[in-house]
């Protein structure tokens, strides 16, 4: 694999990108790339210059001045000879190929890095977009402490009845609901 | 019918101990219906109380593996199959279970003979697992009884099972709570064998899920599933059972967040299912019903031939939309195709008795209503 280095203005985006970054994560990425600059190359396709994959990065670059002039205005890519359909193809399969991130194992990492004192809360704030909210939970996330059960008193026991006609239950409803249902 | 809770001055906690004293003292055999969720793990517990008090001996539980699930909850069973309290009877019956993917379904035999010699049973039937073949029967196609009837074979007179059904897990479950004015929680099987002394016993029916996790947490110490943990790690439901049916399987992403090597599995297994998890946050599903409800019978018809994987599923599908057809034909208002259609993607079709929007009901008024202002609309 040969990396060759080109200025922004020289890629295009093309119109079938098709990935998305959410705001918070693309803060974490600004940051990464601040620490460390653009660590694998993005993906070219050599005849059109159009980005196969590394659109999100370039973007980045290309809306920060700071950033893009941090790592020396040069973007690391790879060019692919490929003709355009191969190219979506491929942006397909790349994309496609993405690892899922492991909430149990991203926890016992939190839980490291904390422990270490290296990293502070506003390190998981700021460079890593984790509120306090999340960084509490991945750094227990029992459910006996999640849900409180320390301070919880057991429910009062109750029987069925017949109730008078026109009347209704007026207790709480008591079915349970996922947090969030059809993910 | 209609019910009311009337609350009682003593906890839900106490409640139950009562509950499974009286069960105790009623029933020859008792045994507790494990699931290796909270709930049962809870009555589980409850059990070994009794037995504590009452000087008598392991707790019989029953645990009816489904193949399909998870890693962590087996390796809680196993755990608790080994404790010294515990006699675990552990069963592999086969019998039928539904693969749903965007709304088509298929059925499946768990631990059926044709996946387990193409190597595509989601887990190898533990040794100690009593099967289908220890009563005489094959693994090529669903037990013909319910399996209750074989989990029960061989305890002596009459039998209670004790099982961790809660009231506030559904709608259907807090009915059939409250079906019974006497002894609400002794019901008998709902698909059992007629003459069969077997009953379930719901001794927790009244307890939240918080209740469950400080009975064990507190009273017991005790360990419970690690899928738990996970699952408040990742905002993941608390149930655990069969991933792959219509309702579960909606939540396939709890899977992924929490399990993700499980996922690979039961991919490996079914490949199909991959559909599920990439595109049904996208899947405009009430888009889809509404398209096939709009075309009437052909509508159905053609809903039937996609979504019903396999013979079995299309003639049993079939035989529910002639039965619904004959009602509409009667009162098309209270028995709506798009209703029908719904059925058909979503629920179960077990249940013959077709009354989805019954007369006198407030549904049932409004869609008179509405025909009536479509009427005057179209005379204006």
């Amino acid at each position: 694999m040969k990396i060759e280095f080109v200025q922004e203005d020289v890629l295009s985006i093309p119109d079938w990108n098709a990935t998305y970054i959410l705001k918070p994560d693309l803060m974490s990425l600004a940051d990464s790339i601040a620490s460390f600059g653009v660590l694998s190359p993005l993906i070219v396709q050599r005849e059109s210059n159009l980005v196969i994959d590394g659109s999100q990065r370039l973007s980045l670059l290309r809306g920060n001045k700071n950033l893009y002039d941090a790592i020396g205005g040069q973007i690391p890519i790879n060019y692919i000879d490929c003709d355009e359909l191969d190219a979506m193809f491929l942006h397909l399969q790349m994309n496609r190929a993405r690892g899922a991130a492991v909430a149990k194992k991203i926890s016992h990492i939190i839980r490291t890095l904390k422990r270490s004192r290296k990293y502070n809360i506003k390190d998981f704030e700021h460079r890593l977009s984790m509120k306090s909210v999340e960084l509490d939970l991945m750094l227990d996330g029992t459910i006996i402490k999640q849900r409180d059960i320390k301070s919880h008193n057991y429910s009062r026991a109750w029987v069925p009845v017949e109730a008078p006609p026109g009347t209704v239950d007026k207790a709480p409803a008591i079915i349970e609901t996922p947090p969030n249902p059809d993910r | 019918m209609t019910r009311q809770r009337m609350f009682l001055d003593i906890s839900c906690i106490d409640a139950a101990r009562q509950r499974i004293r009286h069960v105790y003292d009623t029933f020859d055999t008792v045994c507790v219906q494990f699931s290796g969720g909270k709930d049962s793990s809870a009555v589980l517990y409850l059990a070994k109380e009794i037995h504590e008090e009452r000087g008598l001996g392991p707790v019989k539980v029953i645990f009816r593996d489904e193949e399909m699930v998870s890693p962590l909850v087996i390796d809680y069973v196993m755990k608790v199959r080994d404790y010294d309290w515990v006699d675990m009877e552990w069963y592999c019956i086969p019998y039928g279970a539904e693969v749903w993917v965007l709304g088509q379904r298929q059925s499946v035999i768990l631990w059926g003979e044709k996946r387990m010699k193409e190597g595509r049973l989601v887990r190898d039937i533990p040794p100690w697992a009593i099967t289908g073949y220890h009563f005489g029967l094959t693994h090529s196609k669903p037990v013909p009884e319910d399996v209750d009837y074989y989990t029960m074979q061989g305890k002596k007179g009459k039998v209670a099972f004790l099982t961790g059904v809660r009231a506030s897990e559904s709608m259907i479950r807090y009915r059939s709570c409250v079906q019974k004015l006497h002894e609400n929680y002794i019901v008998t099987p709902y698909r059992g064998k007629k003459g069969m002394p077997l009953k379930f016993a719901k001794v927790i029916y009244d307890w939240q899920i918080n209740d469950v996790f400080k009975f064990l947490s507190e009273e017991h110490g005790a360990d419970y599933c690690e899928y738990y943990d996970l699952a408040a790690l990742t905002g993941s439901n608390t149930r655990v059972g069969i991933p792959l049916h219509s309702i579960a399987i909606r939540r396939i992403g709890d899977l992924v967040a929490t399990e993700p090597d499980f996922y690979d599995r039961l991919y490996e297994c079914f490949p199909h299912i991959d559909a599920q998890r990439r595109w049904w946050p996208d899947y405009d599903i009430e888009k889809v019903i509404a398209s096939y409800a709009s075309l009437g019978w052909d509508g159905v018809r053609d809903a039937i031939d996609y979504f019903m994987i396999g013979p079995t599923k299309k003639k049993r599908a079939q035989s529910f939309a002639a039965e619904f057809r004959k009602k509409h034909a009667l009162d098309p208002y209270s028995y709506p195709i798009e209703w029908l259609i719904r059925n058909i993607m979503l629920n179960e079709l077990g249940n013959r008795a077709v009354t989805p929007v019954g007369p006198k009901t407030r549904a049932h008024t409004m869609r008179l209503a509405a025909m009536k202002d479509e009427v005057e609309l179209y005379e204006d």
